[in-house]
């Protein structure tokens, strides 16, 4: 009997170790690009993922919306993990949903270093999440995401900011127009 | 009377005689003192069929880059260089033309928006640059040295910026007028579609700062050919041809030695002119320098390049082959002597070809006297290059092109570091043609490759399934 109940406790502590797994991320695939919690100014997302071991992986690009009755709205970064810590505290928290960008890709890399990479275009701006699952026998074995915060492309700084500390046109000029009288 | 008339006629035609005289005395002595042979005075049948080519053809950059923000850019077509050139023309027609230096974070901030620059791989001043394009300068162009990148940027569109890789230094041209041409280029080739490419770093992250830039995905029509180098050696009539346009048909005070490996070496004098015709086709010519032609600038020095090579079977084949010549290196004031060498790379299909051995053409100009000419060419497999002009592939992916040959670098090239640490040291990657060989190889493939440069050392790889084709050190 004794050495039943050793069998199912190490049953059930193999299981919760899987459960555990589950949510750790794989050590030997990491979000490159974008950087978690960055901000892009620009209509295209490039997703690069390193893979160190030969995996099969799977990304998905979603843009993440707050939902209010049925309506959707974006949203930010901030108020995205505010909900999570709120949730994790037991306290109610605003609902978001995730809307794919495009269908999940599935990469299988069979060397010890590769790179999955993709570029999205016409991105709206808005936040998006880039969530990577490691897959085993088509099972979800570890995953890691990051949230990314898509801007649309600041008015160009003008070149007076950029070239206001180099000498003044006016001094340059007359500098060049004594050389072109007297040569150099 | 009649005796005087008789005289008279005597002595004019003595008169006549020793004018005759003393011209034939003083040619002669030109002919001897001179080192003149009568060949020169009549152009050989192969001098009167050649082109010589436009320096303006070679004085290209080698990139067209277009960057679009956000660490992501295109290339442009080599095509669209002139109409660069045409920009530049009439962005230098202002009245005013300021010139002043920059920093290098002023210079980045322009280039790094809405930009395009054109990426030289050999120096070049800008003076020299404007003359060979009849663009209007001023006195004030001579503070740039070199210009080792032209650019123009939305974001300060009255500057024009100059990158001086030779003494790190960087300017812009101020213009008072309106140049809207450079602006509607650059408009037009962000529209255009083609390869997106971004940096190095942006595909690695976490401490990787190398700005070199490589596409996501790439279509290409690259597709192996096989070639053959020119074997003048097995044809005596060939190498006799081929002679004659060195040292004229009578070959007059030249000896002609054969080597038992079949090497043939003509020598004029002791030594002063020497041509060799190597048995794997290399043709190597010395020539003394006889210091006597004065000093001559870069331009005229390239000019004088390009009509000894125009003389000397061009850059086309023994068969016809044709290939498009490229500057890919210039070294001024070589190895003591004053003057240049030119180094001149091949492209075919608009891909350069990239020599495991040596570049195909190198020729040295000391104060305007060739003094060093090696000629490597081979005759390609045109139909092999014509039939699949229209396929395209997708090439393989060219971050994984790197990281799967990280062991390669390591193992094989004996470099050390992390793959970011040596992913931070490459200088260029390129798809394009790799000739591997051995030096007497006379015959082989040409690899449809990615070549990967670091500083002193260039790499080959498999375009198609990225295996590693070879290496070379660069002295």
């Amino acid at each position: 009997m004794r050495k039943y109940m050793i069998a199912v406790l190490l049953i059930v502590m193999m299981l919760l170790s899987t459960v555990v797994s589950f949510a750790a991320s794989d050590s030997n695939v990491t979000i490159v690009n974008p950087t978690a919690g960055s901000t892009v100014y620009s209509s295209n997302l490039l997703v690069s993922v390193k893979v160190t071991q030969p995996k099969t992986i799977r990304v998905k690009v979603t843009e993440e919306k707050k939902k209010i009755n049925d309506n959707y709205y974006s949203t930010t970064i901030e108020e995205i993990q505010k909900a999570e810590q709120a949730r994790e505290a037991g306290k109610t928290a605003s609902t978001f949903v995730s809307i794919p960008v495009e269908e999940a890709d599935t990469y299988v890399s069979q060397n010890y270093l590769n790179f999955y990479t993709k570029r999205f275009e016409k991105v709206t701006p808005g936040t998006y999440k880039i969530r990577v699952e490691t897959l085993l026998n088509s099972q979800v074995i570890y995953s890691s995401e990051c949230l990314v915060m898509m801007k649309e492309k600041p008015v160009e700084t003008t070149a007076a900011k950029i070239f206001s500390s180099t000498q003044s046109g006016a001094t340059q000029f007359l500098q060049n127009l004594l050389k072109s009288i007297f040569g150099n | 009377m009649k005796e005087t008339i008789d005289k008279n006629i005597i002595e004019n035609i003595k008169s006549v005689l020793l004018v005759v005289l003393m011209i034939s005395t003083i040619l002669l002595l030109y002919f001897f003192w001179g080192d003149i042979s009568l060949e020169d005075l009549k152009l050989s049948d192969s001098q009167a069929n050649y082109e010589t080519m436009d320096i303006k053809d070679l004085i290209v950059p080698s990139q067209i880059v277009i960057s679009l923000g956000e660490d992501s850019y295109k290339l442009a077509a080599k095509n669209k260089w002139s109409e660069m050139v045409k920009g530049l023309n009439e962005f230098m027609q202002s009245d005013t033309l300021i010139v002043e230096e920059i920093t290098k974070e002023q210079y980045e901030k322009v280039m790094k928006v809405s930009s395009i620059r054109a990426k030289f791989n050999y120096q070049l001043s800008l003076s020299e640059f404007c003359f060979a394009y009849g663009i209007k300068t001023t006195p004030a162009f001579n503070d740039i040295g070199t210009i080792s990148e032209l650019g123009y940027g939305t974001i300060s569109k009255e500057s024009l910026l100059i990158y001086d890789s030779k003494k790190q230094k960087y300017y812009r041209i101020i213009i008072t007028s309106e140049a809207k041409r450079l602006e509607r280029l650059l408009t037009s080739l962000v529209e255009e579609e083609s390869p997106i490419y971004y940096t190095i770093g942006k595909y690695l992250g976490g401490g990787v700062t190398n700005r070199i830039f490589i596409p996501i995905t790439l279509q290409t029509n690259l597709h192996d050919f096989e070639y053959n180098r020119e074997t003048y050696s097995k044809q005596k009539d060939a190498v006799s041809t081929i002679a004659q346009s060195y040292f004229g048909k009578t070959f007059d005070f030249i000896r002609k030695i054969e080597e038992g490996n079949g090497t043939v070496i003509y020598m004029y004098g002791y030594g002063q002119k020497v041509l060799i015709v190597n048995t794997n086709g290399v043709i190597e010519y010395k020539e003394e320098s006889t210091g006597t032609n004065g000093e001559a600038g870069y331009l005229q020095s390239l000019k004088t390049a390009l009509n000894f090579i125009g003389t000397h079977g061009a850059f086309e084949g023994s068969n016809g082959t044709k290939y498009v010549p490229y500057l890919k290196n210039v070294e001024i004031n070589f190895d003591g002597k004053r003057g240049y060498r030119f180094t001149f790379g091949l492209e075919l299909n608009d891909y350069r070809i990239y020599y495991q051995d040596r570049d195909p053409i190198i020729i040295e100009i000391t104060e305007n006297q060739v003094t060093y000419f090696n000629r490597d060419l081979s005759e390609y497999n045109n139909v092999m290059v014509e039939e699949k002009k229209d396929e395209y592939e997708e090439a393989y992916s060219a971050i994984n092109m790197l990281a799967e040959n990280y062991s390669y670098f390591k193992n094989e090239m004996g470099m050390t570091g992390t793959f970011e640490e040596i992913a931070n040291r490459i200088i260029s990657v390129e798809s394009g043609y790799a000739v591997v060989r051995k030096k007497d190889q006379i015959k082989g493939t040409a690899k449809a490759a990615w070549i990967v440069g670091f500083d002193g050392i260039e790499a080959y790889f498999d375009l198609y399934t990225t295996d590693p084709l070879g290496y070379k050190i660069i002295e």
